[in-house]
């Protein structure tokens, strides 16, 4: 049954890679609920144990795809890290989701502080005042580098003029070890994507400082990345994938699928049982504060301003270098691919692939194709330094 | 100095611990001086500082890859920078191997190309004959299964159709080749059917061998 114009004749199952984090739920939702299937794709999902074992085994043929960070995408086009690899991300499968939480004797004496912890300037300002008093260095628990999370960090950080160093030390934990790391002391924060906040919280370990949202608003998260010559081989299949993802988005963003969507995420196989308090104690699934959502607001469409923005960042804290020139993005991202999926499923896409990032402190209307549609804010918590500079 | 594999260290990340003693005596039986280390982030990060290995290797299954790639992006604790194990690009053979049988190796920025190469292709070739031996033991237990289930189908169909065990068996075996099925699966799919009739159907009467 179905109703797209392509269908994906091939009968070779895709093998798509993700990491169990909640941002995982569109490939999850989408082969539990039947949309794949809906649309004639058989896809098999893998787990991972790190990102950069689905990058390699893209980038070798093993997996087509997957889950990735948006800026771990654009870093294997440019080889950095690894040997380059030909990507394309032609859709943003989520939107948010990261946050930063002190542990709850840390987050206490920040409080005491006197720095009004809801807003992330202060909260920075409150943690380099805890910063000047202490002797012993804090550790700071990060995922990964090629990330938005880290990025987001290293931007909230620098508001109060902070810089990792012999005081705030970075340490690497892996996304399911956080919570541990936090409860043993060997990290006085993590800054880590959901569920790992939230399960934080809810064992009364620490408390949410910052959220992702807060840093950058409506950042795009992870994208569906692609091995690019498989992409041009099987475009019908590329086609129905992100219409079946579409619609996975769709269902997701709907609250009242939150707990049918907590149960299929618990699977063993998923995220597991580790994740069941998110349906305790008025959560569901979601933590109120993240803002973590996957489809309203045009939030799957693939901006190029996006891209070049998180080049600008990666660039800003070293991870580029300065003269490097600006890949062609519009070879990664495809917002052509998506426009394509979106109509098939009746949605309008922008008609441009270039907003002004950071310019709008509320949701604001684009030219679509069929008419205006509203697009989410994305104010940035260094706007005015970066009008400055 | 190319002979010289005294001089290299590599460290081993592998939470397999029989595979891991297979890659470290062969490593250690061509001359080179290995570090064997568990799993563990804080562990890994500060044994990579103290011991200074020239080349990790690691599991890709260990969460640690992340870990490793940090500091090597971000050089907050590296010593010496340690880069990915990169021969020219993601197609060369070697990268291809390792990422099959499932090694990843990274190295002291500046170590020759020629040095390492040898080492990862040793850890490989124990990958993959762990992975061999591994699935040999999976299709052996799987064999035993397979024969079980067989034997229960037969059972049932001997009863059902009141025929020999001869007769029983050739039925399973042509339904297996026209569907093209394992002759365990046609076999489990058999006692599915027919334990479903013989539960609606109590008269039956009960199979001699439960």
């Amino acid at each position: 049954m179905s109703n797209t114009q392509h269908s994906a004749s091939s009968t070779v199952p895709v093998r798509l890679g993700f990491i169990p984090l909640l941002d995982a739920a569109p490939l999850i939702v989408a082969r539990e609920l039947g949309f794949f299937d809906m649309e004639g794709v058989d896809v098999r999902l893998y787990r991972e144990s790190s990102w950069a074992s689905l990058r390699d085994r893209v980038s070798v043929g093993m997996l087509d795809g997957g889950q990735m960070l948006g800026p771990m995408a654009l870093a294997a086009n440019l080889g950095l890290g690894a040997p380059a690899s030909h990507l394309i991300a032609p859709l943003v499968l989520s939107r948010n989701g990261n946050a930063i939480t002190a542990r709850r004797d840390l987050y206490d004496q920040l409080l005491a502080t006197g720095y009004d912890l809801s807003r992330p300037q202060q909260a920075a300002q409150a943690l380099a005042h805890h910063l000047k008093q202490r002797e012993q260095p804090l550790h700071l628990g990060i995922v990964y580098a090629w990330s938005s999370h880290y990025l987001q960090l290293r931007d909230w950080l620098a508001t109060a003029d902070l810089h990792p160093g012999r005081q705030l030390k970075l340490v690497t934990v892996p996304p399911a070890q956080m919570v541990n790391a936090l409860s043993t002391g060997d990290i006085d924060i993590a800054c880590v994507g959901e569920p790992w906040n939230s399960l934080a919280e809810h064992q009364a370990l620490g408390h949410i400082l910052v959220t992702g949202n807060q840093i950058w608003q409506n950042a795009p998260e992870k994208v569906l990345g692609l091995k690019a010559d498989w992409a041009e081989q099987n475009p019908a299949t590329v086609h129905c994938l992100m219409v079946a993802l579409i619609r996975a988005c769709q269902w997701l963003d709907d609250p009242q699928n939150r707990t049918r969507a907590l149960d299929i995420l618990a699977l063993p196989a998923y995220l597991g049982q580790a994740i069941q308090p998110l349906g305790e104690a008025g959560q569901v699934l979601f933590h109120p504060r993240v803002h973590q959502h996957f489809h309203r607001q045009c939030a799957n469409f693939p901006w190029l301003s996006q891209a070049q923005w998180l080049l600008s960042r990666m660039t800003a804290w070293g991870q580029l270098p300065m003269d490097r020139p600006e890949p062609d993005l519009q070879a990664i991202y495809r917002p052509e691919l998506y426009r394509e999926a979106a109509s098939v499923l009746g949605l309008d896409a922008p008609v441009m692939n270039f907003k002004q990032e950071g310019t709008h402190d509320s949701p604001f209307v684009v030219a679509g194709q069929r008419g205006p549609i509203q697009v989410a804010s994305d104010s940035l918590i260094n706007q005015r330094e970066l009008q400055s500079s | 100095m190319s002979n010289n594999t005294q001089a290299v260290r590599v460290m081993l990340v592998d939470n397999e611990p029989e595979r891991g003693r297979m890659v470290h005596d062969a490593l250690e039986s061509e001359g080179y001086q290995v570090i064997c280390q568990r799993e563990s982030t804080v562990g890994l990060v500060a044994a990579v500082a103290a011991q200074e290995p020239d080349v990790v290797i690691i599991d890709m299954e260990s969460p640690d890859r992340d870990t490793l790639e940090n500091m090597a992006t971000l050089n907050e604790h590296a010593p010496r920078p340690i880069v990915f194990f990169a021969s020219e690009d993601s197609n060369s053979q070697t990268i291809q191997d390792a990422v099959q049988a499932g090694v990843s190796a990274y190295i002291v920025d500046g170590l020759e190309q020629h040095r390492v190469k040898p080492i990862v292709e040793v850890a490989i070739a124990r990958f993959q004959s762990f992975q061999a031996l591994r699935s040999e033991l999976m299709e052996t237990r799987s064999a035993l299964e397979d024969r079980k289930v067989v034997e229960r189908a037969k059972g049932l169909v001997m009863e059902h159709h009141n025929c020999s065990e001869d007769e029983a068996f050739q039925t399973l075996r042509k339904l297996a080749m026209d569907r093209n099925q394992r002759l365990g699966q046609v076999a489990s799919e058999i006692i599915d059917i027919l334990e479903k009739k013989k539960s609606s159907t109590p008269i039956q009467s009960e199979n001699p061998d439960e």
